[in-house]
């Protein structure tokens, strides 16, 4: 729909303010419960900065090591040259890898920091579906992650540089968007009162899985792996939905020994 | 002049303990405070902030990112910046220092990764767009 923004007579991508701004909002919806857990304003600036390197790094390499297979289709592509090589294999980010990294960004922040390692969970998990909602208005923004083509429920793009224009496409990251947002609003209300880290992350995951593998069989883009007939995301949907329930029955057998 | 009141040693006008015996003496105002850092517990209170030197680098680095932020040279500045604030936060450091670079840090680190990564593809960048699966 806008795919860049014209701010002082230069033009940035949609998609990063979009994510500055996610981050922003994010970091100050949880900064509502700073108090509770303790924390400072610099604290909340360290924790969003490493979230936001977490997501970056995570999605990133995520997506670097799915296009590992066809490297030598990109650089067949790109004739050899190192930098456009580069930044094609880094050209994309996948959620699931953001989330991943994340997580971990954060425990290796708390561990660094001597923080309760819980306590920062509590205050991350809970707005990170927040977050993720509104990039997904990044991807709609610039035409990335469409839909399968519908004449009637379908938007057509104008001037993507990623997406077919002028063909109507389901706005799939709009029903994505709106998955985050009431997943959002559930665990918002579920962490009011204290919550184990692992129940919030599988509070926001497994939902998310289910939605997610019903999703993608509305999404379009053809570029992206698929195992077995079903796509990547499909795969790692099913593998956070075994590994949030192995965790759920471990904390509970945890919990009840203690 | 006061007295220790455990060993009888003569104390200094603001000692925090007695320097014979380690007692707190019970009339000093800083012994009320519970779980005493342990410079507070030193004879001069106006000894520096821990980890002041990391802060003040991280404020340096800060500044130098945001004065530099419209080039790449920014998020090579910014990163180290909010490292050392974080580093120095870490051993302690509560002053406006540490926060003021950590803040420039991550301001020009913003705006690098604006200018620099999420950047249009008429500009120099490193990466034309985004994807987010």
């Amino acid at each position: 729909m806008l795919p860049y923004l014209e701010i002082f007579g230069q033009s940035f991508s949609t998609y990063g303010i979009i994510g500055i701004a996610a981050l922003v909002i994010a970091a100050a919806t949880a900064s509502l419960r700073a108090k509770k857990y303790n924390l400072t304003l610099s604290d909340i600036l360290l924790v969003t900065t490493f979230a936001g390197g977490g997501i970056f790094l995570g999605g990133s390499l995520l997506y670097a090591l799915v296009q590992l297979p066809h490297l030598s289709n990109i650089i067949e592509h790109t004739g050899g040259s190192f930098g456009d090589t580069l930044s094609l294999l880094f050209g994309g980010m996948i959620f699931y890898g953001g989330l991943f990294g994340t997580l971990l960004a954060v425990a290796i922040y708390a561990k660094f920091m001597k923080q309760d390692i819980k306590n920062i969970f509590r205050f991350v998990i809970p707005v990170f579906p927040l977050a993720h909602g509104i990039m997904r208005l990044g991807c709609f923004a610039v035409g990335c992650c469409y839909g399968i083509e519908h004449s009637t429920l379908g938007l057509a793009f104008t001037n993507s540089p990623i997406a077919p224009n002028d063909t109507p496409f389901i706005p799939v990251q709009l029903y994505e968007s709106a998955l985050n947002f009431a997943i959002f609003a559930a665990i918002w209300a579920y962490s009011k009162k204290e919550r184990h880290p692992v129940h919030l992350i599988c509070f926001y995951a497994m939902p998310y899985a289910i939605g997610r593998f019903a999703l993608e069989f509305l999404r379009g883009d053809a570029q992206r792996g698929s195992i077995f007939g079903i796509s990547t995301s499909q795969f790692i949907s099913i593998a956070v939905l075994i590994c949030c329930t192995a965790a759920l029955i471990f904390t509970k057998k945890r919990i009840t020994r203690s | 002049m006061n007295f220790c009141s455990a060993c009888g040693q003569q104390l200094e006008q603001n000692a925090a303990f007695c320097a014979n015996c380690g007692k707190q003496p019970a009339n000093n105002p800083q012994t009320n405070a519970p779980h005493m850092p342990h410079h507070h517990l030193t004879p001069t209170p106006s000894a520096e902030q821990p980890g002041q030197s990391l802060a003040l680098a991280s404020m340096v680095l800060g500044i130098v990112a945001l004065v530099v932020s419209y080039t790449p040279l920014s998020l090579f500045l910014a990163i180290p910046g909010v490292v050392l604030a974080a580093m120095a936060k870490r051993n302690g450091n509560k002053s406006g220092m540490g926060t003021a670079g950590l803040v420039c840090s991550i301001i020009a680190l913003a705006i690098g990764f604006s200018f620099f990564v999420a950047c249009s593809s008429s500009l120099a960048c490193f990466r034309p767009f985004y994807f987010w699966w």
